[in-house]
């Protein structure tokens, strides 16, 4: 919310706003994400599963002293996992209205500057296989699509409760039937 | 209009006293007439008119003062505390409650007062006519005192002008009096005054006038015709006689009305509001002053005192005083300190207070007023007839060494013609003052104030005072007088020291130089009544005066040395606290908490150390001397960390003590709750509370209100019968419920003990296989035990009818919730037709707990100690499975095993193991096994949240970071029991089709 903020604000207030964005991948595509609310990037950070979480949670890291719990975009946004095997060593540490959430990347790029008012809504139908509903918008940068995304939408917990709770029940059903 | 930390402040001070009032009401409830909690309600309302006074709250202000009157006449026995008082006292405290949160949230009084001020009213008419006639034989058989006084009252006339023009705020006020002051005004101060004052005003009145005739002094002439037309005064002074003996128990409001009618600035108000208040306390402190000198209870007193001197600063320091509030602060200190001594059972010297009382009163002439206005006239009588010796017997308020009593000792020593000889010629140089050397006068009188202190602790002996005290003048002026003082109050105390000396008969002055000032407070006083007040304190009074007298004897060799004989008590630890924002301490828990984790990672590192050290040795086959410095370098870091355990240790205990208070907060909301259930409920019931000292997490104590409330209804509504089922089996009628707190290693026990019927198990059997909880074999196999758990199932009751309190069933099985949330447990014990017991077991503090740290596979697990009953090594042979169960016999009963891996879908060694750990979980209805790789060990871990989504409908309550910086999740049993049980009945419905609805409504 406060990034969708901050963003309304200032393309009404200046249209010449420039943006900041880190650049990330996934598969083959190009994401963004505002700078002011990444808090750092890290690699390699031992995760320690929690059972009977949702699937796209990988688990929690120890970032010094505090616990945070990290998921798997490529999970989160259900991209194709199938010929997967990069390994999971990039985490963006979002500042997501003060919930610090971990995010596993494939990799990082670059930061990518942006004027606001080139950011396109995002469009009706589907961006590489994702739903509108965690895009914020689309931004055409050297031929190539940065997608910017939604992150409070993605950490929404009433989302990420329905989801959790189709898998657990799944998992007991599954359970139970054995 | 109303400052609003002002106001906040006072919230919180109220809220303090209505709790303190009302827990003293409900016992008053009970034990009518015991005059100690009669003094403690006064006490919070007297403390509660202060506040409102000082912030101007009217509505607060009258109702507490005519529940004042009430009380008063109580207190003195005039009236019997009746159901109905007690009633309407309660109901006076829920309206200045009501008040109190008007006032938070609004800012302003919205609830209506009037009729209980009328009700109260009502009480108050039986009695005035007692009062009257109380009032009317006083004025008779003081008569003698006048005349003497009211040569003093002239003096202190002419003084008190002195003081007036040179205090800003006083001659502000003397300015605007000849055209703002109405004569309706005048008498009404007047009429206070009598009525404060009954004994002698009338007569001190007439003498003043022809004092005024007679005397030509310029001053007092100028001061008035300024001030009060003297036709004025002899009008008033008619309407005063006669009405003199009317009970007067608006008097205040009524007077308050005149005063608002001049516009005056506000600034002024203030200070005269703050001027009263300070009245008000100073007299208080005087009080407890003097009770202190022998009381046995010190501590206590020292506690009331450090509260008004705390207050007293407030004001000060809203005032902007400075000097005064650095004055305070330096009191403040010294009766810490002498609490701190108290505590250790050291003797400890408290004349620093009366020292302190002086020098306030040298900043506040009107203190000195007002203090000796009651004891003034007596000493002063005995002096004229010549009864010197009956003076130690003497009754006086004013308990420090103030003027009359400093001036007793001396007379007392000396034969009655020394007295008679000494002590009016003083007067009349006073009185004599304007026309005489108004030079020579002020060293006398400065000299007598300053005498008083100083003979007071030095005792010169009389004989020599005067000479002495002439020559000593100058020097002792100066050097008494604290250096600090503000400018414009060094003009006051210099005033002061001749008008504390007049202040021996300071009524009339002080109704004419300071309008609001004594206004109210007569009223008060009135109230208290000065014969009961004057009779009190005279056995405590009466040592100090005497050994006093016995030094002043001896002479000078006691030079400085205070009266200490009577004051050593051990003295429990005083408690003062402050208010700090929650978040700060738990952040500062959080830091802490950190600080613990890193020690445990040094220790891990430690021990790394020395295998490397090892290692380098076998390895690289160096020999001992070039290995020397990495030996002590090993040993000086294992020391470092021991060093750094220890303090990280009492670091953790010290900020986790900081979250600690009394249970006693919590305890005392709870008689009003008996109170009015036993009412509706038409039972008797007296609850008795224990360990009301013990303490715990703020937290918790906030968390645990709740459950308490139910059970404790739950008690008196279905536990305890009515008083004739008690009859008729052959208990007392009253029933007991007794609270209870106490301290078990790192938990907290909590018992509510009732000697009520018990839980009828008939019953709940009945309802479980009404709702088909159990099939009637199941449930007759169950024990009682397990049947008493029944009650704490989600929508279980066995009432056979929904009363206002109870009876939905819903009740015991939130408590059960929110106990087992803070990782407690609930026990019950009933014995039918004897009563129940519950016992809650709660964590001291929620922060850290003590937990077991198990591993499965890769992964490290924290299972809370609170949970875990008991560890074992198993074989595969002990373990067998029944419906699809694996299961164990314990000690003759079947204990289920969970394996964690399959729960968590980990991978585990067990497959390929014979030999397993199990970790025997309960809380309280149900064991549980659960099968781990390995056991670790015991450890403190530091709860740290997990996000929403991984935290609910999950079996975490946490995770913590354990010494090599992995995370251990924490597992919370009641919800992984939950699980278990969920599962369990999925797989017992696949089996016998049974419909357990009542459990599948839950999940």
């Amino acid at each position: 919310m406060a990034e969708s903020n901050y963003i309304n604000k200032n393309t009404l207030q200046d249209k010449e706003q420039l943006l900041q964005l880190v650049g990330f991948k996934i598969g083959q595509e190009t994401f963004g994400v505002d700078i002011l609310i990444v808090q750092e990037i890290i690699r390699s950070a031992p995760i320690t599963y929690v059972p009977n979480s949702p699937e796209f949670v990988e688990g929690v890291i120890n970032l010094r002293g505090s616990i945070i719990p990290v998921i798997d975009l490529r999970k989160r946004l259900n991209f194709d996992t199938t010929h997967y095997t990069q390994e999971k060593d990039w985490i963006l540490i979002l500042d997501i209205q003060s919930k610090v959430t971990g995010f596993i990347v494939d990799s990082v790029t670059d930061v990518i500057k942006i004027q606001e008012n080139n950011i396109d809504p995002p469009p009706d139908i589907l961006v590489a296989g994702l739903q509108s509903q965690y895009i914020r918008g689309v931004c055409e940068i050297d031929q190539s699509l940065v997608i910017l995304l939604d992150f409070s939408r993605i950490l929404l917990t009433d989302e990420i409760r329905k989801l959790n709770s189709v898998a657990t029940n799944n998992n007991s059903d599954t359970e139970a039937k054995k | 209009m109303i400052d609003l930390s002002l106001l906040e402040d006072f919230v919180t001070g109220a809220g303090e006293s209505l709790d303190e009032m009302e827990s003293a009401l409900l016992e008053l409830d009970l034990s009518a007439n015991n005059s100690e909690l009669l003094d403690t309600i006064f006490r919070a309302m007297h403390t509660i008119k202060g506040a409102a006074q000082f912030v101007g709250l009217d509505k607060v202000a009258s109702l507490s003062h005519v529940v004042e009157d009430l009380l008063d006449l109580l207190r003195e026995g005039k009236k019997q505390v009746t159901p109905e008082i007690v009633d309407v006292l309660i109901q006076t405290k829920d309206r200045i409650s009501s008040l109190v949160v008007d006032l938070e949230k609004t800012q302003t009084e919205i609830t209506e007062v009037n009729d209980l001020i009328q009700q109260i009213n009502v009480f108050l008419g039986v009695e005035t006519s007692e009062t009257d006639s109380q009032n009317e034989i006083n004025p008779e058989e003081e008569e003698p005192d006048s005349e003497d006084d009211s040569e003093i009252l002239a003096a202190f006339l002419s003084n008190d002008e002195d003081n007036a023009t040179e205090n800003d705020a006083f001659s502000d006020f003397l300015d605007s009096e000849p055209e703002n002051d109405s004569p309706l005004l005048v008498s009404n101060t007047d009429a206070n005054d009598i009525q404060e004052n009954p004994i002698s005003d009338g007569d001190d009145f007439n003498l003043f006038l022809s004092n005024n005739d007679d005397d030509d002094a310029d001053d007092l002439s100028i001061f008035l015709s300024e001030a009060v037309n003297p036709n004025d005064l002899s009008v008033s002074k008619s309407e005063i006689t006669s009405d003199r003996l009317e009970p007067e128990i608006n008097t205040e409001t009524a007077v308050i009305d005149n005063f608002e009618i001049p516009n005056e600035e506000h600034d002024k108000e203030l200070f005269e509001i703050y001027i009263q208040q300070l009245q008000e306390k100073f007299h208080l402190l005087h009080e407890y002053n003097a009770h202190l000198q022998v009381s046995q209870s010190q501590e206590y007193l020292l506690i009331q005192i450090l509260e008004i001197i705390e207050s007293l600063k407030f004001a000060a320091n809203y005032m902007a005083y400075n000097q005064l509030t650095t004055l305070y602060e330096r009191w403040l200190t010294q009766i810490l300190n002498a609490q701190n001594k108290l505590s250790r059972s050291e003797k400890t010297s408290l004349v620093f207070m009366d020292l302190y009382l002086q020098e306030l009163q040298q900043f506040f002439p009107q203190l000195s007023a007002t203090q000796t206005e009651n004891p003034a006239i007596e000493p002063d009588t005995s002096t004229t007839e010549l009864n010197a010796p009956e003076l130690p017997i003497e009754p006086s308020i004013v308990e420090i060494p103030s003027e009359e009593n400093l001036i007793e000792p001396e007379v007392l020593s000396f034969p009655d013609e020394v007295v008679v000889a000494e002590i009016p010629p003083t007067h009349q140089e006073n009185t004599s003052k304007s026309t005489n050397d108004d030079d020579l006068f002020n060293k006398l009188d400065a000299a007598l104030n300053i005498s008083s202190i100083e003979e007071s602790i030095t005792s010169e002996p009389i004989n020599e005072v005067f000479s002495s005290l002439l020559a000593a003048t100058e020097e002792q002026r100066t050097k008494d007088q604290p250096s600090d003082l503000k400018p414009e109050i060094k003009t006051l105390a210099e005033i002061n020291q001749a008008h504390t000396e007049a202040g021996k008969t300071s009524i009339v002055p002080d109704s004419i130089t300071s309008k609001v000032i004594p206004v109210k407070k007569p009223v008060t006083k009135l109230k208290e009544s000065p014969q009961t007040k004057a009779i009190e304190p005279k056995p405590t009074q009466k040592p100090p005066e005497t050994s006093n007298t016995n030094t002043n004897n001896k002479a000078d060799s006691a030079k400085n040395s205070p009266p200490v004989e009577i004051k050593k008590k051990p003295a429990k630890v005083f408690k003062k606290s402050i208010r700090v924002d929650a978040d700060k301490i738990d952040s500062l828990m959080n830091q802490v908490g950190e600080l613990i984790v890193d020690r445990a990672y040094l220790f891990q590192l430690a021990n790394e150390i020395n295998q490397l050290q090892n290692n380098l040795k076998e390895s690289t086959g160096l020999g001992q001397k070039d290995l020397k410095p990495v030996r002590t370098f090993a040993y000086r870091f294992n020391e470092a960390i021991i060093s750094l355990g220890r303090t990280s240790n009492e670091l953790q205990e010290g900020v986790m003590k900081i979250r600690m208070l009394p249970i006693g907060q919590l305890f005392n909301r709870y008689p009003r709750l008996v109170h009015d259930v036993s009412q509706t409920s038409k039972k008797k019931v007296q609850l008795e509370i224990r360990g009301e000292d013990t303490e715990l997490d703020k937290m918790i104590i906030e968390e645990i209100s709740d459950p308490l409330i139910h059970i404790i209804r739950n008690a008196v509504d279905h536990g305890i019968e009515t008083p004739a089922e008690r009859l008729k089996q052959g208990k007392p009628e009253t029933g007991h419920l007794i609270l209870e707190a106490y301290h078990e290693s790192n938990h907290i026990l909590i018992e509510i003990i009732d000697d009520g019927k018990g839980i009828d198990t008939q019953r709940i059997k009945e309802k479980a296989e009404k709702i088909n909880l159990f099939s009637k074999e199941e449930l007759n196999r169950m024990s009682e035990d397990e049947l008493t758990r029944f009650i704490m199932m989600p929508g279980f009751s066995t009432a056979k009818q929904i009363s206002n309190t109870s009876g939905r069933g819903v009740g015991m099985d939130v408590v059960k919730k929110n106990i087992e949330k803070l990782n407690g447990s609930i026990e019950i014990e009933s014995k039918p037709g004897l009563g129940t017991k519950m016992r809650l077991r709660i964590p001291l503090t929620l922060a850290i707990i003590h937990a077991l740290l198990v591993r499965v596979g890769q992964d490290y697990f924290t299972i809370p100690l609170t949970n875990v009953e008991e560890t074992l090594s198993v074989s595969e042979a002990d373990i067998s499975v029944m419906e699809e169960t694996e299961v164990m016999y314990l000690r003759g009963k079947t204990l289920p095993i969970f394996r964690l891996s399959e729960l968590f879908n980990l991978q585990s060694e067990l497959i390929l193991r014979k030999d397993f750990f199990i970790v025997v979980v309960n809380t309280n209805s149900q064991r549980i096994g659960l099968m781990v790789d390995a056991l670790i060990g015991q450890e403190e871990v530091v709860i740290k949240p997990l996000a929403d989504y991984l935290h609910e409908g999950n079996c975490f309550s946490g995770a913590t970071i354990i010494g090599d910086g992995r995370i251990s999740l924490i597992l919370d049993i009641y919800e992984l029991i939950n699980m278990t049980t969920k599962k369990q009945i999925k797989k017992h419905h696949a089996h016998e089709q049974k419909s357990f609805s009542l459990l599948d409504n839950e999940s």
